[in-house]
């Protein structure tokens, strides 16, 4: 990954000539230019296609629903699992690790972990996309309604007819 | 959303990715819970992709978040069904007493899923959907899974259910049936044009229902099950292609009546078993693969091999399954047995000229086997590849291996794996 268009497109050049492979170049709502290998691109199924369907290869890929951040984070992610191909159970078990500390990162910082879900959401990166939900799924796990609108900041805007409604189910019970 | 003080922090996920958070929650009644959490919340449980009861315990507490009646299993999914799109998946692995077991083992309704397209029921065995006689305007798993109640279904698996009643499922829409260890079926009705792989596993072991089956685009068969071609009806089937059946080679039967081939263990033919052979020869034309799980139990299976692939000029590829249930039990046969008639395949020849590939499991090294495997051998003028495997109990000598080589040709690749110290090894000629 490099940054800073013009320079980024020549590196790119040159990178392509002598590794074979292309380089695709992804660009943040922010104009921010960033360098990836096709492979690592390629973990998106949104760029994937537009890739396959031809052309616009040259031209880069603006992403107005991704910032600067929140690209490079998805970035890191994608080069890890588009650039080796994990074959020893040594490899698959670091690429493992890179993801529980990838997403333990993330954990910490929940807004800026639902900015990389919504990315991932938008690109269409699956193994990102479960990576995040799930890290979500893990925190409403086992949590009181009580619990899980505190951890999220859920307002509470049921309305008389809805509690009603949830009473009438209760007392079904 | 930057510290996540005040803020609803998921506010900005689209809902698509919140039914994504609770999919990934360990089962659909944690994700039911979250029905009271705001407004936003309170249905989009019931939109999820796929349902999964995990355990009953936990399917009281969907009851209990929801509506509660004496069936919760059937509240839950009258209050779903309208809405539920794509896969439904009701699993109860958990054991436990039928009667506390959340309403399974009473009578429930089973709702009309408008738009589902693929219904999975697997209960533990002993506990079944019972369901209510029909009678009136109730309406019968049959009917539950027909067009009337799911005109969008394309796949239906029930595993381990007690149907104490007629299943007739007619259908427009269904592609896929599985039905396995269905209990207590009395008469059995599939009516579906546009059906491509029926699968039938011990459905039929009890009371001998009557089966009619109408299924004309099946191109999959797999019938793991009694077939007694006095109570099974099936009409014409001319596009299978693939098909599995339980056959065995010498069944013991009311009167010992001897059989040679038939699809399934039967208990009561008495009828001459030539006119299933030639039943089958006008229903099932395009064969491609066939698979014959065979019941030896001693007995030599040439002849209704024979028979079955004389049957399927169409064949592909043939895999032959051989089970031999004899152990201590000897069962006595020589060349005066039944099982030896009739005769005509050791003279007559077959001509399979789109078989390429064999493979033969579990092969004794008996004379009778080898003798076959020579035999079929002159049948495949296309042949590319067989493989021969022996059962791991046996001790395979270098003569049979090399007699077994002799019977092929440059053309065709002959494998043959036999076990040694254990494990399973290619023989190769060197050693």
């Amino acid at each position: 990954m490099a940054s800073g268009s013009g320079a980024a497109a020549a590196a790119a050049d040159a990178e392509e000539k002598e590794s074979g492979s292309r380089m695709i170049t992804l660009t943040s709502n922010e104009g921010k230019a960033f360098v990836v290998t096709e492979a690592s691109a390629r973990q998106s199924a949104t760029i994937r296609s537009m890739v396959d369907d031809g052309g616009c290869v040259d031209k880069g890929f603006p992403l107005p629903n991704v910032d600067s951040k929140t690209l490079a984070r998805v970035i890191q992610y994608s080069d890890e699992h588009g650039n080796k191909e994990p074959h020893t159970v040594d490899e698959r078990a670091a690429l493992a690790k890179f993801d529980r500390d990838f997403i333990a990162e993330l954990d910490a910082d929940k807004a800026f972990l639902y900015d990389v879900t919504m990315a991932a959401n938008y690109l269409h990166i699956q193994g990102l996309l479960a990576l995040t939900t799930q890290c979500v799924a893990d925190t409403i796990k086992g949590k009181t309604p009580e619990e899980i609108r505190t951890a999220f900041g859920i307002e509470y805007d049921l309305t008389a007819q809805d509690e009603k409604e949830i009473k009438e189910e209760d007392t079904h019970a | 959303m930057a510290d996540g003080g005040g803020y609803d922090l998921l506010t900005a996920l689209p809902d698509d990715v919140l039914r994504l958070i609770l999919a990934r929650l360990p089962s659909t009644a944690e994700a039911a819970r979250t029905s009271v959490l705001s407004r936003r919340w309170r249905s989009l449980w019931t939109n999820l992709p796929q349902l999964r009861f995990a355990d009953v315990t936990d399917l009281a507490r969907v009851a209990a978040v929801l509506r509660h009646h004496s069936a919760p299993i059937a509240a839950v999914l009258d209050l779903v069904a309208p809405r539920l799109q794509g896969k439904l998946l009701v699993d109860i692995i958990t054991p436990g007493d039928q009667n506390s077991a959340a309403g399974i083992g009473s009578a429930i309704q089973i709702p009309t899923f408008e738009k589902a397209t693929e219904i999975t029921i697997r209960l533990l065995r002993g506990i079944g959907i019972r369901l209510p006689p029909p009678s009136g305007s109730q309406r019968d798993l049959g009917g539950a899974v027909s067009s009337e109640g799911c005109p969008s279904l394309r796949e239906l698996r029930i595993r381990n259910a007690d149907v104490v009643s007629n299943l007739a499922i007619r259908s427009e829409s269904l592609r896929l049936v599985q039905l396995s260890r269905l209990q207590g079926i009395r008469q059995l009705t599939i009516s579906a044009p546009a059906l491509t792989e029926l699968d039938l596993y011990a459905c039929l072991l009890w009371g001998m229902p009557m089966v009619d089956i109408f299924v004309p685009a099946l191109g999959t068969l797999r019938w793991v099950d009694f077939f007694r071609w006095t109570s099974v009806r099936f009409r014409a089937m001319p596009n299978v292609h693939t098909l599995a059946v339980f056959v065995m080679v010498y069944g013991y039967v009311s009167h010992s009546l001897p059989l040679l081939q038939y699809f399934t263990e039967a208990r009561d033919i008495s009828s001459n078993d030539k006119l299933l052979v030639e039943a089958v020869k006008d229903e099932l034309p395009a064969i491609e693969i066939l698979f014959l799980r065979l019941l030896t139990e001693g007995h030599t299976f040439g002849p209704c091999v024979f028979h079955l692939l004389r049957m399927s000029p169409s064949i592909r590829e043939l895999k032959l399954q051989l089970e031999d249930h004899t152990e201590g039990r000897k069962v006595p046969c020589s060349s005066g047995c039944i099982c030896y008639k009739p005769r005509d395949w050791e003279t007559m020849n077959l001509r399979l000229v789109f078989l390429q590939k064999v493979e033969i499991n579990n092969l004794s090294g008996a004379e009778c086997q080898i003798y076959f495997v020579k035999r079929l051998l002159r049948w495949m003028p296309v042949l590319k590849t067989i493989t021969l495997s022996f059962d791991p109990s046996v001790t395979v000598s270098e003569e049979l291996s090399k007699e077994l080589l002799s019977f092929s040709t440059p053309e065709i690749c002959m494998e043959i794996y036999l076990h040694r110290d254990g494990a399973r090894v290619k023989y190769s000629a060197a050693n």
